[in-house]
């Protein structure tokens, strides 16, 4: 369900789209039930979920929120969307509005199936891996809708959220963390791509909007090697891991230790997407310890081009 | 801020900040105004972190 808060703060606002309701011509509402739609869409019918909460939970979004709100937020219990910078001279605007790219509606309505299953600490590397999961669904969803497979994906988050005004193509990139924008105003990209470069800082929780680049990487890479749609086998590997294995304190090298533990047990030991998730991690610096009957034999190394 | 039950905001305050600091007036007052209405809406949630519903209370996350 989509309300209107009419540029305003009181919300929900005004019903303006109910589920099965004809599209309205507004943008922002259209484009958020079909987001919404989409997100329900990947969860259900590939992972099998009901939900945010598994249970049917209604998907309620707000839409027009204030005038010159240039951000979107999941509170809890529903998506709200700001208008960007519609509102200024168009040569000052920096952000269309947040409802323009289905990847940002996959991210934040995937903080919720986060806060209902591992329940991710929003700080340090747990809240990394919060942003994390919430990048790599959002990816998903528009991988989904274009029928994108992973080598044809562009990896960004956020595209089209930027104006013309502005020197980037997206948010955030899972290909290449640290390149997404580049632009006098809105400042460089800081994602690193790797552990090497990991950012120690208190602000934004310990960087859970800059870390996130490095488990980003991590599955741009497993979902790389394995190929195909990327939601078939990297995304399920990384949706189990979020249900069922993953702790509210988890770090980057536990999460590489339980995706990789989730792959052996959805597609065989030593199998090709075990193999794949070890060596995403790797390539970003978090190197998983096997024991010797998880060594790697010489046709898996061949297939993932190792020496 | 309270790291158990947050708002997730998709603008990271990295770039927020960076408006802030390098951009024109009109798009500072957007910017400020986003970051003044994600700390109210913060505080709202931590005086009422009760009604948040959360995590898996219909499996034992511990046998995982």
């Amino acid at each position: 369900m989509i309300y209107d808060a009419e540029n305003g703060s009181a919300m929900p606002g005004r019903l303006a789209r109910a589920e099965g309701d004809a599209a309205t011509g507004d943008a922002a509402t259209d484009e958020a039930y079909d987001g919404a739609g989409a997100t329900f869409d990947l969860y259900y019918e590939i992972f099998e979920r009901n939900s945010i909460d598994n249970q049917g939970m209604d998907l309620i979004s707000i839409v027009h929120y204030l005038q010159g709100y240039d951000n979107a937020f999941w509170n809890g219990e529903r998506m709200v969307y700001g208008d960007g910078d519609e509102d200024l001279p168009e040569d000052q605007r920096l952000f269309n509005r947040f409802t323009i790219a289905i990847d940002i509606i996959g991210h934040e309505l995937t903080h919720g199936v986060t806060q209902y299953e591992a329940g991710l600490v929003y700080k340090d590397q747990p809240g990394a891996l919060n942003e994390s999961f919430s990048d790599v669904f959002g990816s998903l969803v528009k991988q989904r809708a274009k029928m994108q497979t992973a080598d044809e994906a562009d990896w960004l988050i956020g595209e089209g959220l930027f104006t013309s005004n502005v020197h980037g193509a997206g948010i955030r990139s899972m290909k290449n963390p640290g390149t997404a924008y580049n632009d006098p105003i809105l400042g460089k990209d800081p994602q690193p791509a790797h552990m090497r470069d990991y950012v120690q800082t208190t602000s934004d929780n310990g960087g859970v909007h800059i870390n996130s680049g490095i488990p980003n990487r991590a599955f741009f890479g497993v979902a790389k090697a394995l190929g195909g749609y990327a939601w078939q086998k990297a995304g399920k590997i990384w949706y189990i891991a979020l249900r069922d294995k993953l702790a509210a304190n988890d770090d980057f090298h536990t999460a590489a230790n339980k995706t990789f533990e989730v792959a052996a047990a959805l597609y065989g030991k030593n199998s090709p997407a075990q193999l794949a998730v070890q060596k995403g991690w790797d390539e970003v610096g978090i190197t998983l310890h096997l024991d010797k009957k998880q060594g790697c034999g010489k046709n898996f190394r061949q297939f993932l081009g190792w020496p | 801020m309270n790291c158990h039950n947050p708002l997730h905001c998709f603008l990271p305050p990295h770039m927020v900040d960076n408006i802030i600091e390098n951009g024109s007036k009109e798009q500072i007052k957007n910017a400020v105004k986003t970051l003044t209405v994600s700390d109210q809406m913060r505080s709202a949630r931590m005086a009422f972190p009760e009604s948040v519903k959360n995590r898996r209370s219909h499996r034992d996350k511990s046998t995982g």
